[in-house]
């Protein structure tokens, strides 16, 4: 199993949610984040060259899913949340050992 | 590091009045460092001007960002200073007081006296001292090119854009005003790029020269590196040994781009036609009874064929590649799924044929193949590629024959590829035998064949027959390679190209179909019919829903990548990796490397088709060409410069450069 963890825009999150659902993929935990990536985080500038370092606003969404899926969830979320524009975000995948559901008891694929 | 000025896949589209689009330059990417020279040349139009308008932050790229620093550029600023071809003077005010106006704007902040000195300093840079109170209409062009650049360095930037600043200048001011701004750069440090037509100019300034091919969707054909050593001096500069190949480098890549562009006039039709229905409705489509034909067999159950219009599609069952090749030739077959290499082969005429351009739009998969050797090598205790070596040296007077599918397959270019890399000749150390991918099996049974490279099924039925094990597969060589295309006549492109658009996206469409691991069980299904692959379900699960059996002591693992249909942008049809074939073609002696190269894989490879297919689709088109590739052996091959990796293999045949002039051949055939 994998963990598939992407920062997207905030705006984007409805053509992702969309995009994955059709895709199979059956649950998903997003939440606010903040930060900055190879941009600093701002297009600002203060006479001349001065640059200070701001975070944005971006939303992260978690998903764990079969090995499998993995290849086929990255595309979906890249054609759902790409505009072609700096900031549309980055994607990490990491493996994950186990998943417990807490109803239940039950482990790892049966629990996603 | 950062890259000084990363140019980040950066395409330009320009609205035409008549709602249609213009792709000026399509996926540029380049890395500049700190006080890099580069220059940009390429035919008029081609969007020099346009990219380096995007660096000044004079223009906006569509897609993608200019980072200079770590930030996006978004407008002009003083630290990009741009220097124009008619250089743009207030013709009001003297020479001082034109650069006095960018001084005085820009450093505002510092005091008057610093200020005043900076302006001299740069008059005097220029050497423009005695002319300081004249106004730009007293001046000859060379001195107001002059005050231009005074005039953009006096800001102090961190870049110099200058878009043919020598344009309109004599050819003896223009000598002087070279050496005089190489001296300038060379004091300031400042990184400099410019847009030029001259070849001896790039040569002279640059430390690489970016050649841009014509457009529409102009990108970077090729990178030169300039390896004249500075501080360059006009007349001497010729001298160096590596002068004269350059330039008749830069001069041929001009010329090969002349030709394309007549050839795109043609192909501009093909976007005009697009909305007005499909031209041809029923298609005969060739294929070889393999588990990687399942694009075409689930465009067809599926109806995305019908979905897109292609009412009657035809899917023609080969007995092998070269019937496949013929049936193109002879027009019986209007297109057909091909081994990676074929189109290429075929446009190039190898083998002492005609040459028929060909037109690949998309690549329908990747992976898929083993090389699986006959059970006796497993019983000499044959694990691994030195294992191999030595059992043939063990035995000289005995010469082993392995199966391969066609000389312009992936299969014959990775088998030899990996044997090379072991120290074994595949022309002499061992025999290759051209044999149908259905008949493998049995030949290796018969005892004609001690092995093969073949795509599935036939690898896992001879590992099942307990015939055969497989010693390596494509993973272990080269994972993601591409491995079987649609190839088109580009005749039959020009002619019918709505329909060809359709059946891209319909077959675009199935491929992803194929991916989602969901579907596959219900393909593996319509593969096993009679009139596909005709096989049991048995022999075409392993790689691609169940696990890989290699019949060996290893386990059978799951190898997600064995058959990639869609993910990990398979479908885009890379230029780059279109060239690593030409160079493996020409480094076994199939065809003799293509001086044109550029033009040739121009003319085959062609993602503007792909891309456009993408965008119906509304799916992002976008994919970095122009990458190195490395193999297992991590030898890296840079799309720059083929014919000095081919020269890099210890074992090679002879190589031939020849010009292939696939257009008039052409001619002379209608």
């Amino acid at each position: 199993m994998k963990k598939v963890e992407a920062i997207i825009r905030p705006f984007k999150l409805d053509e992702v949610k969309i995009a994955l659902v059709n895709a199979g993929i059956v649950g998903m935990t997003v939440s606010e984040v903040r930060g900055f990536g190879r941009q600093k985080g701002q297009t600002e500038r203060y006479r001349g060259s001065e640059y200070t370092v701001e975070f944005l606003q971006k939303l992260k969404i978690e998903i764990v899913v079969d090995e499998g899926q993995v290849d086929m969830v990255v595309d979906k979320l890249v054609s759902a949340a790409r505009t072609g524009e700096i900031g549309d975000g980055k994607i990490f995948i990491s493996p994950v050992d186990s998943v417990v559901r807490i109803r239940t008891g039950e482990k790892d694929t049966e629990a996603i | 590091m950062m890259p000084f000025i990363e140019i980040d896949h950066v395409d330009r589209i320009f609205p035409l009045p008549d709602g249609g689009r213009y792709i000026a330059l399509k996926n540029i990417e380049l890395k500049i460092s700190q006080g890099e020279f580069i220059s940009l040349i390429g035919h008029s139009g081609c969007g020099k001007s346009t990219l380096l308008n995007m660096i000044s932050g004079l223009d906006k790229p569509t897609f993608g960002g200019v980072i200079m620093e770590g930030k996006e550029i978004t407008e002009p600023g003083p630290e990009r200073m741009v220097v124009f071809q008619n250089y743009s003077l207030l013709p009001w005010l003297t020479v001082r007081q034109n650069i006095a106006l960018a001084v005085n704007r820009v450093l505002r902040d510092l005091p008057k006296p610093e200020q005043e000195k900076i302006i001299d300093d740069n008059i005097a840079l220029v050497g423009l001292q005695r002319a300081a109170h004249k106004r730009p209409g007293e001046l000859s062009g060379g001195m107001k090119q002059r005050v231009a650049i005074a005039r953009a360095l006096s800001t102090r930037p961190k870049v110099l854009l200058l878009d043919e600043p020598f344009g309109a200048l004599d050819a003896l001011t223009r000598g002087n005003l070279q050496e005089r701004l190489m001296e300038i750069v060379q004091e300031s440090g400042v990184t400099c790029i410019m847009v030029t037509h001259d070849v001896d100019e790039a040569l002279l300034l640059s430390d690489r020269v970016v050649m841009l091919t014509t457009g529409p969707e102009a990108h970077i054909g090729q990178i030169l590196e300039v390896p004249i050593p500075r501080p360059r001096h006009r007349l001497e500069v010729v001298n160096h040994p590596s002068y004269y190949a350059l330039r008749g480098e830069m001069v041929y890549f001009l010329n090969q781009q002349k030709r394309a562009k007549k050839v795109g006039a043609v192909s501009q039709f093909a976007e005009a036609m697009g909305g007005n229905g499909l031209e041809k409705i029923n298609l005969d489509l060739g294929f070889i009874p393999l588990t990687d034909c399942a694009p075409l067999v689930v465009a067809k159950e599926k109806g995305f064929f019908q979905k897109h219009g292609l009412e009657q599609v035809n899917l023609v069952k080969e007995p092998s590649w070269q019937a496949i090749a013929d049936g193109i030739r002879e027009r019986r077959l209007d297109g057909a799924q091909m081994v990676a290499g074929m189109p290429l082969a075929l446009t190039l005429g190898m083998g002492g044929k005609t040459p028929l351009p060909m037109v690949t739009a998309m690549v329908m998969s990747r992976n898929g193949n083993a090389i699986t050797l006959s059970k006796k090598f497993a019983e000499a205790g044959v694990k691994t590629l030195e294992d191999l070596r030595l059992k043939l040296a063990e035995t000289p007077d005995q010469v082993s024959t392995l199966g391969m599918v066609h000389p312009a397959s992936m299969q014959n270019l990775l088998l030899r590829y990996w044997l090379a890399s072991g120290s074994i000749d595949p022309d002499q150390d061992i025999n290759l035998m051209r044999l149908p991918p259905p008949q493998m099996v049995s030949n290796l049974e018969a005892g004609n064949i001690d092995g093969f490279c073949v795509g599935e099924p036939w690898n896992s039925y001879a590992v099942k027959q307990n015939l055969g094990y497989v010693i390596a597969t494509d993973l272990d060589i080269w994972n993601g390679h591409p491995e079987k295309v649609l190839g088109m006549r580009e005749e039959w492109v020009n002619k019918y190209p709505a329909t060809h658009l359709a059946l891209v996206k319909a077959l675009l469409e199935a491929c992803e179909y194929c991916d989602d691991r969901r579907h596959r069980q219900e393909i593996l299904d319509y593969l096993a019919l009679p009139q596909y692959v005709g096989t049991s379900t048995e022999y075409i699960s392993p790689g691609f829903l169940t696990e890989y059996d290699q019949g060996n002591d290893a386990e059978a693992e799951m190898l997600l990548d064995f058959n990639q249909f869609y993910v990990k942008q398979s479908n885009y049809p890379s230029r780059s990796e279109g060239l690593w074939i030409l160079t493996q073609l020409a480094r076994w002696g199939y065809i003799d490397f293509p001086k044109n190269w550029v033009e040739i894989i121009e003319r085959v490879r062609r993602p503007d088709l792909f891309g456009e297919a993408c965008r119906h689709l509304g799916w992002p088109d976008l994919e970095g060409d122009h990458h190195n590739v490395s193999l297992f052996d991590g030898m890296v091959f840079t799309p720059n410069d083929p014919l000095g990796y081919i020269k890099r293999f210890t074992i090679h045949r002879d190589i031939q450069v020849t010009e292939i002039l696939i257009d008039q051949i052409d001619q002379v055939n209608q």
